[in-house]
């Protein structure tokens, strides 16, 4: 019985978002150097493997003997880094055939890169890539979206429960038939601050997924909401001129509460100031970012964010760059 | 040095029913332990030179580990059957078949004539456990003595009535109640000659069970509901299998129970389970597992051969066969998915011939591999089989598959109303 354990243990290919997979910033490790690293994403997924259909946006020869391929891959909600080096020829062979944009499919272990200034950054190396087509990529939309709305349900009935320590893993043991999800749950309602909140994010996210699958085929998706938005909100040069932004918004009572604005766009426009040709240093930005009232970990996520969205890239580490 | 010894050495002749002198025993064991050998094994291995064996362990059924030696069990014979297989070209007669006690039943073999009759209650000593088919299977080896005892096997009054889903391998004294799909007569050899069983398959309302009844009942004719008490399960190719016996209570239901197909399986809570009969499942092809593509198989015994030298058979003149061994995974589990060169064909478009050609054009037998892996990598499909666990792993032998057909759109709405609740 022992082996057959050890075959189940393969671990499972979750199906998650990029809005959620970019936004994980908990890591674990379970035994020694060999031992799996597991990414702990906010739905409680401790996450080794996963499985990706997307439409391929950028490939990119990063390697200075042409052996490190990078690219992106888009789902609806964000987009998945990828990196294939020397060890992943198949997976690199593939990448350098391909245009761009097209559909693929990719099973790949989850990685973190850390550069030393403290942020984190989350990307996939490929076990296994191919070429797949719009239905099929429709198809795992609606399945990412149902997992992990199946993980939010369970989620938001332990954060209800009130329960905590043993008694809130008995609890989850109910729930799931999955250990390792379980498992997971746990790490993730200790670490994920405002987890409630992020759930709803999350929940939001996915909704917008799914809708975006209903849109009729053979039209390319048409811009959504976030895209909408982020017309709107252009990073402007300097916070002042924001401010008044924000002035308008109220005055347009787009939304019922007094709408903050966004982080990622203060730390845009930061950017941007500082950014005088030659890109500008995270510290420096850090400074700043502090300066105008937001924490190290705000700055680090919505840093990430703007990545993600193309505005802002790292030629080098610790160098920050407009678009 | 012989006061430290006294113990031991006490221990040792109560093992050998205090038959061997004392001088013998600790002239033995200072010589083994000059020789730097640890005091367990010194012990263990003069107690074996003297003819003696190791303490017994009684165990009852349920509790029984693969590897374990030296153990006694008191069970009662439920059924045996006679095979004759050949070691190295030379004919043995075996017995195997099932025991059970008050905690399990477990399919034995009995490596030489101990007169085993079904009913027989039986003390076995000296027994031990292999794996047989990833399931610990009781052995009477040389060594074992085999006593028939007059007592009763105390089957707890159970009759707590269970779904055939929740049925597992080596459940005893099962009360289920199920509908015949087909059945018919299967000719095997007993300890007494050729003899008829009866093998089909039942189903309740949402699950589908192989059957074996050792007693021609005729109620057990398809179309017939059926309530049975006493039976036991046993697992029979990874899939657990309801057993009739002669001493199992069956009687006929006067309602039907209407099986209708479990829609929406997940593979997580599919490999929880012992093995499951003629299931649908649905998920993503993510890797394409050695062994896959174009291969050789016997003639005789359709084993995989490499290079033309069959495991049995020795040379043999190789027959082409096309399969795939692939990873399905849904997002809560993976197994295995075996296709045959029938489903290969419908999955991939090729054919054996066709392999023959890309191996023999690319010059290696990857290519057809790789092709495989361009076709379906990534793909979803749905797939109808059986499920089993076995030393390769959870496999899902299918009987069809195909890519799933159902609507997007609908299923997008569904889930949309999901969200909003």
């Amino acid at each position: 019985m022992e082996k057959i354990e050890k075959i189940m243990d393969r671990e499972i290919a979750w199906r998650i978002f990029a809005h959620e997979f970019n936004m994980s910033n908990l890591f674990v490790s379970e035994g020694d150097e060999r031992a799996p690293n597991y990414i702990i994403t906010p739905t409680g997924v401790k996450c080794n493997r996963l499985f990706i259909i997307g439409v391929i946006t950028e490939v990119e020869n990063i390697g200075k003997d042409n052996n490190l391929w990078r690219a992106r891959i888009a789902d609806p909600t964000g987009v998945f880094t990828i990196y294939a080096g020397q060890y992943q020829p198949e997976a690199a062979i593939f990448l350098s055939e391909l245009l761009v944009p097209s559909y693929v499919a990719l099973v790949g272990k989850a990685r973190k890169y850390e550069p030393e200034d403290g942020a984190v950054y989350l990307s996939v190396r490929p076990e296994e890539m191919n070429i797949s087509d719009e239905k099929q990529r429709d198809r795992w939309v609606l399945e990412a979206a149902e997992r992990t709305l199946e993980r939010i349900n369970i989620m938001e009935d332990a954060l209800n429960s009130g329960l905590s320590g043993n008694e809130l893993h008995e609890f989850l043991l109910t729930k799931v038939s999955n250990t390792a999800l379980a498992n997971g749950a746990m790490h993730a309602i200790k670490h994920y601050e405002n987890l409630e909140k992020t759930l709803l994010e999350i929940k939001k996210a996915l909704a917008h997924a799914i809708e975006t699958v209903t849109i009729d085929s053979g039209i390319i998706i048409s811009p959504q909401k976030p895209e909408e938005m982020k017309v709107q909100d252009q990073p402007e040069k300097n916070i002042d001129e924001f401010k008044t932004h924000e002035r308008s918004f109220e005055k347009m009572k787009v939304q019922a509460n007094p709408p903050e604005l966004e982080p990622k766009e203060i730390l845009a426009s930061i950017i941007d100031e500082l950014d005088t040709g030659k890109g500008t240093s995270f510290s420096k930005v850090l400074e700043i970012s502090q300066k105008a009232g937001l924490d190290a970990k705000t700055v680090e996520l919505s840093l990430k964010e703007l990545m993600d969205e193309g505005r802002c890239y790292e030629p080098k580490i610790g160098v920050l760059r407009k678009v | 040095m012989e006061i430290e010894f006294a113990p031991h050495v006490e221990e040792i002749k109560k093992a050998l029913d205090n038959e061997i002198e004392e001088n013998h025993i600790i002239a033995d064991l200072k010589k083994l332990l000059e020789y730097r050998v640890p005091l367990s094994e010194a012990k263990r291995s003069l107690i074996k030179k003297y003819g003696g064996s190791e303490k017994n362990t009684v165990r009852k059924l349920k509790d029984i580990r693969i590897g374990e030696h030296n153990i006694e069990i008191i069970g009662q014979v439920v059924e045996v059957i006679k095979k004759t297989i050949k070691i190295k070209n030379i004919e043995k007669i075996l017995f195997s078949g099932v025991i059970c006690d008050e905690t399990s039943s477990r399919s034995f073999t009995a490596w030489s004539d101990f007169d085993l009759n079904p009913g027989d209650v039986i003390s076995v000593t000296q027994a031990y456990v292999r794996n047989w088919q990833e399931r610990p299977e009781v052995n009477f080896g040389p060594r074992s003595k085999v006593t028939k005892l007059t007592t009763k096997i105390q089957v707890p009054e159970d009759f707590e009535l269970k779904k055939l889903a929740e049925l597992r391998d080596g459940d005893i004294n099962v009360h289920t109640q199920f509908t015949i799909i087909n059945i018919e007569k299967i000719d095997i050899n007993s300890k007494d000659g050729s003899k008829k069983i009866l093998g089909g398959i039942v189903a309740d309302e949402d699950t589908k069970l192989p059957i074996t009844a050792w007693v021609l009942l005729p109620e057990l004719a398809a179309g017939n509901a059926i309530e049975v008490k006493n039976a036991y399960v046993r697992s029979f190719r990874g899939v657990p299998t309801l057993n009739i016996t002669e001493s199992s209570m069956v009687s006929k239901l006067e309602r039907k129970l209407e099986y209708s197909e479990k829609e929406g399986l997940k593979i997580g809570d599919v490999i929880i389970k012992d093995g499951a009969y003629d299931i649908v499942v649905e998920g993503n092809i993510l890797s394409i597992r050695p062994g896959s593509g174009l291969i050789a198989r016997c003639p005789e015994c359709s084993r995989v051969v490499q290079k033309g030298i069959c495991r049995v058979h020795g040379k043999v003149d190789e027959k082409n066969d096309l399969r795939i061994k692939a990873i399905i995974d849904d997002g809560t589990g993976a197994l295995t998915l075996v296709l045959d060169s029938r489903l290969t064909l419908k999955i991939c478009e090729i054919t054996i011939e066709e392999a023959q050609k890309i191996t023999q054009t690319a010059m290696s037998p990857k290519a057809v591999e790789d092709e495989i892996k361009k076709k379906i990598i990534g793909r979803r499909f749905q797939a109808r089989g059986n499920m089993s666990k076995g030393e390769f792993g959870i496999t899902f032998v299918a009987v069809d598959a195909w890519e799933p057909a159902g609507s997007i759109r609908e299923q997008a709405q569904r889930l949309l109303g999901r969200i909003a609740d």
